[in-house]
């Protein structure tokens, strides 16, 4: 057994010694012929300085969060140490469920449940046919607690039923605050940042995150429904932003493989590049 | 779905026609006993290998000897790549100064790395030191789909020979594993993904100014090469946290196939060797189509049911519909518009019908039946095609059930390439079959009723417990993917974990080794009228039937509780 035991430390030796030199072997023809792609697809704004890489999202916010009109927005990122998304530390998603009501808001009879995981009860002793915490304007509104958080569980249900309103954040009119990563409140984000009507379809890629939370692309159709918005932004033909869309739009590999997307920050340069008018 | 998203499917399946008996034959020859393709270049090598480490490559091993090296170097390798863990932070190739992982956590990623699982409880970017990724967790990337080629080649030797005492030499199997399949093809397609875009450096994290003025670290590593490897070898552990869905691990729809491809290649090419091997190219097919039946219903189900989308988006005006514009629609919360909802379902398929853990989209948020299949993949001991060599040697024991049934049918003697099947095997293919739904469903059943585990749920209601299903079944099975809410890393996941992937792999593997040792023994009786032909169509129904209902029906039960119940509370 002993000598057993040392043949197979010497075979685990032999196959760290491989995979070293099979590293170092890739290393040398990524950085010697490849090194674009190697050293992580780095891109440059127009005074030539690193900005970040096209093959990761990042934000194009200001300091408070708010998307910048006069860029291309990427998708919603969840991939976030705490107030900083589209963080390539920290890659990932929250992974909600898809009758999480962290995800799709509080819709009556699929996902107002309580900590047990069963569906809330009115005073009539029926499942909920209405959202209590409903505002005018989000029917699926989740309310949030007085720190922001969203409240999914232990809904405070006084006699009337449910929906307290001391346990929860409320507006100045009396509705409740709702919270805004779910995603009818993105879909109604996303329709008054755009100057979209109230009940127009909203691309699915714009109200929902990628699993890396770095996604760089968005689809087509979102990159168009925003295409008004940045000409107006930067005083631009909307012509000129359309065609630069189509510039940067990368279609299926092959013709076949996967979606056809836009990339924001390529996208997003190549805006910043134009001549000021 | 849209018709392009099924021809990508048609595009996967005539690649892998063509890929697959090429490698198939060319692997034959490597574990058989004539001269193989490339002996000039390699032959040397080994044979100086060997001298080093004292191995003698003509001396056969009886099965207890082969199964004693196999365990010998698995747990040199763990020792090994825990000590790495441990230590990490004393290495040099730690750029970004990462720290030590805990005592438990490395036990996880140690037993996980080397049982072929690459389930992960850490990030990869903040928790693993670059020298810990290319001199600790590639070398095990490389080394458990090699064992698992050795069980499988032995499996098959067993099955073949004729009144053989011994399977093989262990080491001599290892080596060529590594040295003449997995090393060369991912040495191939690791400058593939390294072209379209996957980094491959060892800079340290480097912060950029982005363009709206805020910060990004943007994290440096050897990617390229741990990923080809990650997919070709069925391991799954990606560098970085969010795995395939990561840019710099597939940065395109292009990249995404290819991985699901480097997936599926070696487990249908073995389907293919073992044919070669019984020296009857139809035994072989009729295994593969076994495995490509069970790998195209999850695509057919996973496919369609994540293009259809979630209602209850539908409902608040968001537009799931399966237009080219909308990056091909249906339920994109958890994936990347460059892949699509139906190419991240086959991906899911695929990584789960293999022992992959690698995702390119957050299983967690897939639709409940999209997100059934993968769960279903796993449970059914991952044989559509399976892992590296694991695959192989779980089909082979399903056959010999299948045998075994339907010589219970008609009364005979059943006999499985003119192996008689007796009571030794049957009893040892029991052990096989029970062992892995024993543990997933034991630890399971715990720990949806501890109040403190249940509090790493990441999702309430049936959607949760389907969370802790999947861990331990993914676990038990050696599969290594996650509904990623979860948040595994506590004392009590890392340590039960570990034990369900330690049962999967080595509780598998020594009755399939005391099997081959023992059908080796046998003489081959000639088939005769009551003999069941096994190289038919037929015989492949039959194989499917027996693995969905023996070994899928355990789990109906868990089934119904979780994705079963969320479909129809989610009125999908």
């Amino acid at each position: 057994m002993r000598r057993m035991l040392l043949t197979g430390l010497g075979m685990v030796l032999l196959f760290t010694v491989l995979s070293i030199v099979y590293t170092f072997v890739v290393l040398g023809i990524g950085q010697g012929v490849l090194s674009h792609q190697a050293n992580g697809s780095l891109v440059t704004n127009a005074q030539g300085q690193v900005v970040g890489s096209s093959l990761l999202a990042q934000g194009f916010s200001d300091d408070k969060g708010n998307p910048l009109p006069r860029y291309f927005q990427p998708r919603p990122s969840e991939g976030s140490s705490g107030s900083n998304p589209y963080d390539p530390t920290f890659s990932g998603s929250l992974s909600l469920g898809p009758t999480n009501p962290k995800l799709i808001g509080f819709v009556p009879g699929v996902s107002i449940i309580d900590g047990n995981g069963q569906l809330v009860k009115g005073p009539d002793g029926k499942v909920l046919a209405t959202n209590p915490f409903a505002t005018p304007t989000d029917p699926y509104c989740v309310p949030v607690d007085a720190k922001g958080n969203p409240v999914t569980q232990s809904l405070s249900t006084p006699s009337s039923g449910v929906g307290d309103p001391k346990q929860y954040a409320m507006n100045s009119d009396g509705s409740y605050q709702c919270d805004p990563n779910t995603v009818p409140e993105r879909a109604l984000a996303y329709r008054a940042l755009n100057g979209l009507a109230a009940g127009a379809p909203v691309p699915v890629d714009a109200v929902t995150v990628a699993f890396s939370g770095l996604d760089p692309d968005i689809s087509i159709w979102n990159a168009q429904l925003q295409t008004a918005r940045v000409a107006q932004a930067r005083n631009l033909p909307a012509s000129t932003v359309a065609a630069l869309v189509e510039r940067y739009t990368t279609p299926r590999s092959l013709g076949i493989l996967g979606e056809p997307g836009v990339n924001v920050l390529e996208l997003n340069l190549a805006l910043d590049r134009l001549p000021k008018s | 779905m849209t018709a392009t998203a099924w021809l990508q499917l048609l595009a996967l399946v005539a690649s892998l026609a063509v890929a697959v008996p090429l490698l198939g034959s060319y692997m034959a020859k490597v574990y058989g006993e004539k001269k193989a393709p490339g002996d000039r270049v390699f032959l040397p090598v080994e044979r100086f290998v060997y001298r080093i480490l004292g191995v003698d490559p003509e001396s056969e091993q009886r099965w207890t000897t082969y199964a004693y090296s196999l365990l010998a170097f698995s747990l040199v390798s763990v020792v090994v790549l825990y000590g790495i863990l441990r230590l990490q932070h004393h290495l040099p190739g730690n750029p970004d100064g990462i720290a030590a992982m805990n005592p438990f956590l490395a036990f996880n990623t140690a037993v996980s790395f080397v049982t072929n699982t690459n389930w992960q409880n850490y990030s990869g970017e903040s928790a693993a030191a670059q020298v810990t990724q290319f001199a600790g967790l590639l070398v095990q990337n490389f080394a458990s789909p090699a064992a698992g080629l050795c069980v499988a080649v032995a499996l098959c030797r067993g099955l073949t020979r004729r009144k053989s005492r011994t399977l093989g030499n262990f080491w001599v199997d290892l080596v060529r594993s590594m040295t003449r399949v997995l090393l060369p093809i991912a040495f191939v397609f690791a400058i593939v993904l390294l072209a379209t875009g996957a980094e491959q450096n060892l800079h340290a994290a480097r912060v950029v100014t982005t363009v709206a003025g805020q910060h990004q670290t943007i994290v440096g590593g050897a990617v390229a090469s741990q990923e080809s490897i990650k997919d070709l070898g069925t391991n799954g552990g990606g560098y970085f946290n969010a795995n395939s869905a990561h840019p710099f691990e597939s940065p395109s729809s292009f990249t995404n196939l290819l991985e699901i491809w480097l997936l599926l290649l070696i487990g249908f090419a073995l389907a293919w060797m073992f044919g070669k091997m019984a020296r009857d190219r139809r035994q072989g097919v009729a295994v593969m189509s076994a495995m490509f039946v069970l790998w195209l219903a999850g695509a057919l189900i996973a496919m369609p049911a994540e293009a259809h989308g979630n209602p209850s988006f539908t409902k608040t005006g968001v537009s799931q519909v399966t237009t080219t514009a909308n990056a091909g629609g249906g339920n994109l919360e958890g994936k990347e518009v460059r892949n699509g909802a139906p190419a991240s379902a086959l991906f899911a398929d695929s990584a789960t019908g293999t022992s992959t853990g690698a995702v390119d989209a957050s299983h967690d948020s897939l639709t409940p039946i999209g997100g059934a299949v993968p769960l279903v993949n796993m449970m059914l001991g991952e044989v559509s095609p399976g892992g590296v060599g694991a695959g192989l040697y779980g089909m082979l024991i399903f056959a010999i059930m299948a045998v075994f049934i339907a010589g219970l049918m008609v009364g005979r003697t059943p006999e499985y390439i003119g192996k008689k099947i007796q009571a030794p095997e049957m009893k040892l293919v029991v052990i096989y079959i029970l062992a892995v739904p024993l543990v997933a469903l034991g630890f399971a059943a715990v720990a949806v009723l501890v109040k403190t585990t249940l509090a790493s749920q990441g999702n309430p209601g049936p959607h949760g417990m389907s969370e802790i299903v999947y861990a331990y079944v993914s676990a038990s099975n050696n599969n290594g993917s996650a509904f990623p809410g979860l948040s595994g890393n506590t004392d009590w996941y890392n340590t039960t974990l570990g034990l369900c992937m330690l049962v999967g792999r080595f509780v598998l593997m020594i009755p399939a080794l005391a099997i081959a040792g023992s059908l080796g023994r046998k003489q081959i009786v000639p088939a005769g009228a009551g003999t069941l032909p096994t190289g038919t169509p037929l015989f492949t129904s039959l194989l499917v039937g027996v693995v969905v209902i023996v070994v899928g029906l355990t789990y109906f039960p868990v089934l119904a509780l979780g994705p079963i119940v969320e479909h129809f509370i989610g009125k999908f």
